[in-house]
């Protein structure tokens, strides 16, 4: 509740001198369904980690909703490519606009990727999971179709790690191999700055 | 506006910091460890005697003996395995000695080892086998992986396998990936207490193999820790006195035994002593090689040393060196002949037989060591140890303890299998 509080008041900032400054909303004749591409700069910053990522979400908007498919990097602590569902709900008339929107999909990790190493006999070996996100968004029309688009929410990220270590054997026997796997629960706020057509 | 963008500007970045504050990883870490079990001596030595059978899961060490075969099961004890029908081989006991690695036969009477020391069990009757004498502490201290130290006052006789799941420190990704704080996170939360060797893969040696450390010639029982050989008289099976320790090097690894000689393999290289005077092996020669896990067998004219890569072996060769010993004084190299993963060997005439890991067993025709030609390769078993005997290769595996004919060897044929669980 906390997150979600914070989150609304940074979108305050951009709201409140742009939307509600708007002394002569554009009427614009809409097409019904229309399709868009909102394309971004993430920026990623959680415990003691700061990184970022690009994303590309396109699909169709409806009115004053939005529902399509994204993907992207995201470089946060293992980089990882997710692959979602975006759906996004606006609110306002005009060029300004405030939009909520929620994702959830999949993380796919990266071959030969992994965060801890132990010689040159371990090899990295990572597994994807899930991946959401959700937050608030304004957008500021420039041009005919075009928008900038910013937008901040909290995004979850999760995938393991397995790791197998062979310890140093003395005695010339095989060694039995230690296994672990480790399982990132990864909670972030993004700050997104993108362009949409 | 101006004044309003810096101030918008200035909201952003203390929500930033706020919240990233507020915002934690969770890392979460499940692996598996091992808990030693003891026991009093008086309760370790009460059970070494025939047991009944049990399952096969982390064999190692095999020796043939008539129609037996002994096997180790490791740090827990030998199996006895009633072979008179090769195609049909039957458990038919199970000897408990904790700490047990390695093991000789001589007559009715069956060395091995139980952790620091050297026990003498009565084998006359593999269904009632009888401990006959200790001779305690001849061996150095075992050395386990991880660091463990045992509790020296008790007895060793198992490890229990936990599994946990720890939260662990996620420590910090950095700035784009920039870090210094990427933790070990094994090192920082491995709370093993050693040990080893769950049912992963099995550690197949053979004694009366290529990679035995306890060899027996004529009154003497022979024994290589990993940087002395060690000799006892067994003129009296039962009584074995040990008569001497001699130091050899580091990383030593497996004892051969061929007429007056005993080929010694290290990782760095064979030693080949002379025995003329069992009580006193004497040094007559060396051949170095790369390092390497080298398990070795000998004729009258040729040893043959396997050598491969891993990490317990460190090296990088996976090979067959033949070299000429017929003067021990200098070892002459012969040749070279690439292999994949090679381990345990055996020769049987002009047939040599090799355990090419993950590519099988492989049967030579070493007539000629300047070309040997492959006769036949058993394929679909990943093969450690081999021991050719009359015909018949008994092939320790993963998953399983088989036997082949080999008599044509164009035609090998699979007798049995017994399983080992994994």
């Amino acid at each position: 509740m906390r997150k979600i509080l914070l989150m609304t008041g940074l979108l305050v900032c951009f709201y409140s001198t742009d939307l509600f400054s708007q002394s002569q909303p554009v009427p614009a004749k809409k097409k019904n369904t229309r399709f868009r591409s909102y394309n971004s700069l993430v920026l990623l910053t959680g415990q003691q980690t700061v990184s970022g990522g690009i994303q590309s979400v396109n699909g169709i908007e409806w009115n004053s909703f939005f529902a399509g498919a994204g993907i992207g990097f995201d470089f946060y602590r293992a980089g990882t490519t997710p692959l979602f569902l975006d759906l996004r709900k606006s609110f306002g008339k005009g060029k300004s606009q405030v939009f909520v929107y929620g994702d959830i999909g999949y993380n796919f990790t990266w071959p030969g990727n992994g965060i801890y190493y132990y010689g040159s006999n371990d090899k990295p070996n990572l597994n994807g999971g899930l991946y959401t996100d959700i937050g608030l968004g304004y957008q500021k029309g420039i041009g005919r179709n075009d928008a900038l688009v910013f937008s901040a929410g909290y995004t979850y990220k999760t995938f393991t790690e397995y790791i197998t270590a062979y310890p140093l054997c003395l005695i010339g026997y095989p060694c039995e191999p230690f296994q672990s796997e480790i399982l990132y629960k990864l909670n972030r706020l993004s700050f997104k700055i993108g362009w949409r057509f | 506006m101006k004044s309003i963008s810096l101030l918008r500007l200035g909201f952003i970045s203390v929500f930033i910091v706020m919240f990233s504050s507020c915002i934690k990883d969770q890392c979460i870490q499940t692996y598996s460890y091992y808990l030693p079990v003891y026991k009093t001596t008086a309760e370790v030595r009460a059970n070494i005697k025939s047991n009944a059978p049990r399952k096969m899961e982390n064999t190692g060490k095999i020796y043939i003996y008539g129609r037996y075969i002994f096997l180790n099961e490791m740090d827990k004890g030998i199996h006895i395995i009633d072979n008179s029908n090769p195609a049909s081989p039957q458990k038919i006991a199970f000897v408990d000695i904790p700490g047990n690695i390695d093991m000789a036969v001589k007559g009715n009477t069956l060395y091995a080892d139980a952790f620091s020391d050297l026990i003498v069990l009565d084998i006359t009757n593999p269904l009632q086998v009888s401990l006959k004498k200790i001779i305690e502490g001849v061996f150095p201290n075992r050395i386990y992986n991880n660091w463990f130290v045992q509790d020296t006052s008790k007895v060793l006789t198992d490890w229990v396998r936990r599994d946990t799941t720890v939260q662990m420190d996620c420590g910090g990704g950095g700035f784009f990936g920039f870090s210094t704080m990427k933790a070990d996170a094994i090192a920082f939360n491995n709370n093993s207490t050693g040990g080893p060797q769950s049912s992963g893969n099995n550690s197949p040696f053979g004694m009366g193999g290529s990679m035995a450390r306890f060899s027996i010639l004529n009154n003497h029982l022979y024994t290589v820790t990993t940087a002395d050989l060690n000799v006892f008289s067994i003129t009296d099976p039962v009584n074995p006195v040990f008569n001497k320790t001699v130091p050899i090097g580091w990383n030593i690894e497996t004892i051969y035994p061929f007429r007056d000689r005993l080929f010694i393999g290290s990782t760095s290289g064979m030693f080949i002593f002379s025995v003329a005077d069992p009580n006193i092996p004497v040094q007559i020669g060396r051949f170095e090689h790369a390092r390497s896990c080298d398990p070795v067998v000998a004729d009258d004219v040729n040893a043959f040393i396997t050598l491969r890569s891993g990490t317990e072996c460190e090296g990088f060769s996976n090979q067959l060196d033949i070299v000429n010993v017929q003067n021990p004084a200098t070892p002459a190299f012969v040749k070279t002949y690439g292999m994949s993963n090679p381990h345990g060997l055996s020769k049987d005439g002009d047939r040599l037989l090799i355990c090419d890991g993950k590519a099988g067993l492989k049967i030579y025709d070493a007539s000629n060591v300047q070309d040997l030609r492959l006769l036949y390769t058993v394929t679909d078993i990943e093969t450690y140890d081999v021991i050719a005997w009359k015909g018949i290769a008994l092939v320790v595996a993963k998953g399983g303890l088989y036997q082949y004919d080999y008599t044509n060897p164009l035609a090998v044929k699979l007798l049995s299998k017994m399983e080992i669980a994994l």
